[in-house]
This record gives C-alpha cells, sequence and structure tokens, in this order.
C-alpha cells in the first residue's frame, strides 16, 4: 500500500502534527484546534499502523481490561473535539472486565468515532453491552447513516483502504484489529448498520 | 477540586533525556494538581533520588541515550525490591517501537503511554492508575513484605466483588498460593482462570506449579507448547532456560536462551543467564561475546553488576586469554563500591593472574577476596571465591565457604544451585557435588538439634556457646539465628541479668525481626525476655 518512504515521511508528518497540537495546548483559547491537530495526528498513527498490520505484523496483545473504562476514555477525548456535540457512554450493562488489546481496541473505536462525530446530527452514543459469549461495543449517531456502499461490509467484502470519504481506512484496521481477538476458535467482527443513524458495533468473542 | 486534592499529595518522578520532553511533562502534571514532582535526565539521577526519597508514581521514557532503556531500569527496580508494587510505574514510547516494548515485557510496567499524548490524555491515565493503586493498596502492601497468607486474605477479599480488578486479584493471588506453598489451589486457580480465557501468565503459572511439584518434564512440555502459541511471551522463554538447566540440560537451556534473545534482545538478567549457560556447558565464545556486547552497550548505566564483568574474565581465560581477563577486571575496579562487588572483582583478577603464570600476583589478591568475612557475603560473591579457590588448588578452602554460603541460605535452593555449579565446574561428579551439599545441610541441622537438646537438657551454658557461634557464623540461617536469641533469653530468664548477654540476645533478635517480621520464635523471645530480672 505505501512504500519505507512514505511511512517515513508520514511519520514525520504525524509528529509534526502532534507537536503543534501540544502547542496548541499550551494557549489557552485554541483548545479545538488543538484537539483537530491531534485528531489528524492520530489518523496518520492509524494508517502506520495499517501499514503494519498489511505486513503482518501487528500482533493483539489480549490482556484484561475494563470496557466501561475504554469507552469513557475515548469519549472524554472527543468531546473537546467535538465540543457541539451530546456524546454519551452507556455502561449499565457493560461486563466489569474482558479480555482484549486495549491499545489496538482504543484506536478501532477512535475510528468508528470520529466518522461517527463528523456526521452525527447533536449527539453520539456509545455502548458496551454483553451479548451472549460476546462483548459488543457499539457506537451509534444520529446522522445519514452509513451508504450502501459501506454496508456491503457485512456481507463479508472488505472495505477498500482508501474509499472516497476517507472512512474506508478505519474500517479496514477496525474489522483486522476486530480478527485479531480470537478465542476458542472464534474470531472478533465488526459490523455495520442504519438505525436513526449508523451504528458500528465491534463484536469480540 | 477532587482531582487537584487526589494528585496533590503523590510524589512523582519524571526520567526523559529530551529536555523538550521533560518541560511538556513537568507543565502538564503541574497542571493536573501534581504538586511533589521531580524531573530528571538520566537514570543515574533517578536512582541518586530514589536513594532518599520514595515514589508514587514514576514516568520513564523508554529510549534513555544512555544504553539501558525504561524496561531495563523497570526490571533493576524490581529485581532489587528497590519500588514497592505500590509505586506506578509507566513507560513513554514512540508507537514505531511500542511492538518491540511490549513483547520485551516480562516485567512489565503498570502502563505504557503512547507518544505523542495531550495533557488531558495523561491526567485521565493517571486518574485510572491512581484509583487502581487505591484499590489494590493493601494487597501490594503485603506483598512488599513478602506475607504470602496476608496477601491470599486481600485477593480473596477484593475477587468478592467480581469487579474490573478481578482477573488482575486473581493473578496476584496465584503468585501468593505458588509462594506460600499451596501449589494445589494455584493449579485450581490458574484452571479456573484458563477456562475463562487461555491467558499465557495463567498456562506459565500451571507450568510452574508442575515444576514446583517436582514434574520438570511436564512443566517443559507446557512452557513449550505456550512458546509455540505466543513465541513472544518472554516469560516462558526464562521459565522454561531455568526449568531445562535445574534438570541439569544446560545445552537445552542455553538454546532457548539463546531463542529468547532472538526475539527480544531483551535485559541484562536474560544475558546474564545466557552467559552463564555458555560457560557450563564450556561455549565460552558465546559468554565472551554477549557479555562483551551487553556491557558495552551499558557502559555507563547503573545496572551493571561487579558479577558480570567476573563472567567476562572467566570466559577470556577460559579462552586461554588471561592478559584481556585482566584489562576487564582493571577496567571495572573503582566503578564498584561495596564490599561484595570488591571481592568478586579480587578474586576475578587472581585467577587471571594464575592463568597468566603469575602465582604471586594471583595469591595477593586471593588473600584479599578472603580477607572478608564471609557472613558479610552474599551466596555469588562466596561462590566466585570458591570458584577462585578451585582453579588455584585451594580445595580446603572452597568446599569450606560452599558449606558456609549453603548453611547460610538453609531454604534457598538456588543457593545451592550455584554451589552445585562450582562444584560441578571444579571436576566434581553430579552426584558427589550433591552429596557435598546435602551433608552441609545435614551438619547446619545438627548443630541446631544439639542446641535445642542440650537447652532442654539444662545445659544453658553448652546450648547458648554452640548456637551463639554458629548465629554469629550464619546469620542468613533463621532457625539458628532465632534459637540462639531465645536459648539467651532462657539463659537470663534463669540465671539473671547480664548485660552483654541481653545485648546480644537483642541483636539477634533485631536480626530475626528484620528479616522475617512475623517469624513465630519471636513471640517466644519476647515471653521468656519478660521474665528475666533487670537489676
Amino acid at each position: 500500500m505505501i512504500n519505507e518512504l512514505d511511512v517515513a515521511v508520514i511519520h514525520d508528518i504525524k509528529n509534526q502534527l502532534a507537536q503543534l497540537a501540544l502547542m496548541l495546548e499550551r494557549r489557552g483559547d485554541c483548545q479545538q484546534e488543538k484537539a483537530i491537530a491531534f485528531a489528524a495526528s492520530k489518523r496518520l498513527s492509524t494508517l502506520l499502523l495499517a501499514h503494519l498490520q498489511q505486513d503482518g505484523m501487528l500482533k493483539a496483545h489480549v490482556d484484561t481490561a475494563c470496557p466501561a473504562d475504554l469507552l469513557e476514555d475515548v469519549a472524554s477525548e472527543y468531546r473537546s473535539l467535538f465540543p457541539n456535540l451530546d456524546i454519551d457512554v452507556d455502561d449499565a450493562e457493560a461486563p466489569p472486565f474482558w479480555f482484549y488489546d486495549t491499545a489496538l481496541l482504543r484506536l478501532a473505536l477512535e475510528n468508528a468515532l470520529h466518522n461517527a462525530c463528523r456526521h452525527a446530527g447533536q449527539r453520539v452514543s456509545l455502548k458496551a453491552v454483553k451479548f451472549g459469549d460476546r462483548l459488543h461495543m457499539t457506537v451509534a449517531d444520529d446522522g445519514p447513516g452509513f451508504s450502501e456502499d459501506m454496508l456491503l461490509l457485512n456481507a463479508g467484502e472488505t472495505p477498500m483502504p482508501a474509499s472516497r470519504n476517507g472512512t474506508g481506512l478505519g474500517l479496514y484496521l477496525a474489522a483486522h484489529i476486530a480478527q485479531l481477538h480470537e478465542n476458542s476458535g472464534e474470531c472478533g467482527t465488526i459490523f455495520l448498520e442504519n438505525r436513526d443513524g449508523a451504528v458500528f458495533t465491534l463484536s469480540l468473542p | 477540586m477532587a482531582l487537584v486534592n487526589q494528585f496533590s499529595s503523590k510524589r512523582v518522578l519524571v526520567i526523559d533525556d529530551l529536555a523538550g520532553m521533560r518541560t511538556q511533562l513537568q507543565m502538564s502534571l503541574a497542571n493536573s494538581g501534581f504538586e511533589k514532582l521531580h524531573v530528571v535526565s538520566s537514570i543515574r539521577e533517578a536512582i541518586a533520588l530514589m536513594d532518599v526519597g520514595r515514589y508514587d508514581i514514576i514516568l520513564c521514557d523508554y529510549f534513555l541515550g544512555d544504553g539501558t532503556n525504561g524496561q531495563q531500569f523497570l526490571e533493576y527496580l524490581r529485581s532489587r525490591d528497590l519500588i514497592s508494587r505500590n509505586a506506578i510505574f509507566i513507560i513513554i514510547t514512540a508507537e514505531s517501537s511500542y511492538e518491540s516494548v511490549v513483547t520485551a515485557a516480562e516485567c512489565a510496567p503498570d502502563d505504557y503511554l503512547l507518544k505523542p499524548f495531550t495533557a488531558e490524555q495523561l491526567n485521565k491515565r493517571l486518574e485510572r492508575l491512581v484509583e487502581r493503586q487505591a484499590h489494590l493498596h493493601d494487597v501490594h502492601k503485603a506483598a512488599d513484605a513478602k506475607d504470602w497468607p496476608k496477601v491470599i486474605v486481600e485477593c480473596d477479599r477484593l475477587l468478592e466483588a467480581k469487579d474490573k480488578y478481578y482477573i488482575e486479584a486473581s493473578k496476584i493471588k496465584g503468585e501468593a498460593l505458588v509462594k506460600s506453598g499451596r501449589l494445589d489451589d494455584a493449579a485450581k486457580l490458574y484452571t479456573q482462570i484458563l477456562a475463562l480465557r487461555p491467558l499465557p501468565w495463567a498456562k506459565l503459572g500451571l507450568a510452574h506449579v508442575a515444576a514446583l511439584k517436582g514434574d520438570k518434564t511436564a512443566a517443559a512440555e507446557m512452557a513449550r507448547e505456550l512458546l509455540n502459541e505466543h513465541n513472544q511471551y518472554m516469560g516462558a522463554y526464562d521459565f522454561l532456560g531455568g526449568v531445562l538447566a535445574e534438570a541439569g540440560d544446560k545445552n537445552g537451556a542455553l538454546e532457548v536462551m539463546q531463542s529468547a534473545r532472538h526475539v527480544s534482545p531483551g535485559t541484562l538478567n536474560r544475558v546474564r543467564r545466557v552467559a552463564e549457560l555458555a560457560l557450563d556447558t564450556g561455549q565460552h565464545e558465546i559468554a565472551e561475546k554477549v557479555m562483551s556486547e551487553a556491557l558495552e552497550k551499558h557502559k555507563y548505566s547503573p545496572v551493571r553488576e561487579a558479577k558480570d564483568y567476573a563472567t567476562l574474565s572467566k570466559a577470556y581465560n577460559e579462552l586461554g586469554r588471561p592478559e584481556k581477563a585482566l584489562a576487564v577486571i582493571n577496567q571495572a575496579k573503582g566503578t564498584f563500591k561495596d564490599q561484595a562487588s570488591n571481592v568478586i572483582l579480587a578474586t576475578s583478577e587472581s585467577v587471571a593472574h594464575y592463568k597468566a603464570g603469575n602465582i604471586a600476583k594471583a595469591e595477593a589478591a586471593l588473600s584479599e577476596a578472603l580477607a572478608a568475612k564471609p557472613a558479610d557475603l552474599p551466596p555469588s560473591a562466596l561462590a566466585a571465591v570458591a570458584d577462585a579457590c578451585f582453579a588455584m588448588g585451594k580445595e580446603a578452602t572452597a568446599t569450606e565457604l560452599l558449606k558456609q554460603m549453603v548453611q547460610n541460605n538453609p531454604d534457598d535452593a538456588a543457593t545451592r544451585a550455584q554451589a552445585q555449579n562450582v562444584l560441578t565446574s571444579a571436576g566434581k561428579g553430579e552426584e558427589e557435588a550433591k552429596a557435598m551439599i546435602a551433608l552441609s545441610v545435614r551438619e547446619v541441622i545438627q548443630i541446631n538439634n544439639d542446641g535445642v537438646r542440650k537447652a532442654e537438657a539444662g545445659q544453658i551454658v553448652e546450648a547458648v556457646q554452640l548456637l551463639t557461634e554458629a548465629a554469629n557464623r550464619l546469620p542468613n540461617n533463621l532457625q539458628i539465628v532465632g534459637n540462639a536469641s531465645l536459648v539467651l533469653a532462657l539463659d537470663l530468664a534463669r540465671n539473671g541479668y547480664q548485660a552483654e548477654k541481653l545485648a546480644e540476645c537483642v541483636r539477634f533478635r533485631q536480626l530475626l525481626a528484620s528479616k522475617e517480621p512475623n517469624h513465630p520464635k519471636l513471640a517466644q523471645i519476647d515471653a521468656m525476655l519478660k521474665k528475666v530480672q533487670q537489676p
């Protein structure tokens, strides 16, 4: 997908964006600008990770973790990035602990949340719930919903890494991150649906 | 403002070699409400600060620029019990190296922070870690005191809640069960965890139990299986290497440890294992290569030990290059200040001189090493001196030192293994070496039993003499030390107050209390001391 030189350049730009974000953070009057620069930097991190994934170098270090904490962490970050949106977390039915690679799952959820926030009208909801033997984490927005192309993913199509609206890469990586989580022969999956808006679900065994 | 209060009392240490990063962290932490903040640029400075103060939170960058990374520093601190389990240790790393950092983590930090991060993220992360620290406080405190029964009780209390710390508490409980010898309970717990999820640490726990139960074949088999599934689980390599070495398959152990180094060059402890196994199996080139590389890399780092230079020096001696062996020792001299290190270096120096044919110089260096009181030396130093004595034909002195070493550490399998190693590399057969060690163990039990029997038979003077002499010679043998204190107290209670005897009795009591605060003999000694009529 990208060659080593591109990787090095992306890496530099990513760090420069992060540097910019940190400089903006020190000023009290541009917190949203900071959040934008930071989110841009993280999207480049995603790209770099996808590259690792393609080389088969991405591995899940599964350990115990708390789903409610994870959702709250990503939500609080995106609240400063999208201060006009109402981002809520529903952990009432969340299991107290589950097993996954927190760093990887955070990335997958952040990507989904980023998409949701960009398309949402007023509200984004995060939810963790035990569904049979699996953990379901959902990101739902009140926007126009996924396009038909995107919904094809459910039929087993791999999303294009570089789709027109920029959401493809995140979904591509999220699907692979889910797949890296395996237990007793079952793998993690993601699926997309439209209810009152787009609903992204990450399902882990 | 609850947050500010929560953080304000925490003592924080930041270690980063980059000035910009230090400033950023300092500002972020100050903004989050941390008031007791120290920021340093190197491990050396960090150690100096940690010598005089305790820290609740340590934020350490992975790359520190001076050869020793954050992971190796953490291992150094943990293996020497230099930080409490209640201290939060966070490694900061760039995502490009995250993979290698995490896989190398046999001694895992409390958390990783991936650069770049904002003040907000750092804040949030610290909030969670401080919450966890508070939750596990009593468990960690008991573990620091090595009070394993208490650890188990505290873990059970946490497990009842079935909250987000359930698995973590189970893991700590498993270790405590193993440490307190409740192997069946430990196996049961690990099996329960494995039914939830095939977590590598639970599998390794089961293998550990098998090894302790004496089934080394099953233990090795389980570790190999684990490595087939998780070839980056470094703890499993170290375990398997240990099991094979104990079972006498040192070549196999070396092979395993070498393959571990291919996955992750890792920490000095692993280099030490490889070099020692290589020396034991006569593969001196390997020992020379790995140790000289490691010492070059950690040239200015406090994680080095005198023993590392001694190992390299030995490799050169075995390779027939005593001049290199001497150069290595000269390089190390002056770096280490403590007695044990100086003894180890003097010992290596004597062997190198001996191999080079300078007998007078060899004798002089060995006398320097032998001048130290054996009771003051750790097993590793005694083993080194004994090794040198064998090399220079002083077999009687060597065996006496090994006897001292075994008797002074009666319950330590590692010490016995070390003694066994010295004996076999000096040319003794496996069985002969085992018999010599067993004899030393029996002898000290005999001394103890004689002392107790004499005291019971009313021969207090003889009992006191026998046990105090033994306790002074073997200050680490708590059974001897405790009984010496007890017979002295008995003597004082029966025969009246004597200042000197009381001082000696109290000294032994303190020694026992400092090493095992909950030792049952302490209550007996105290009860007896109450009966002493003070003038």
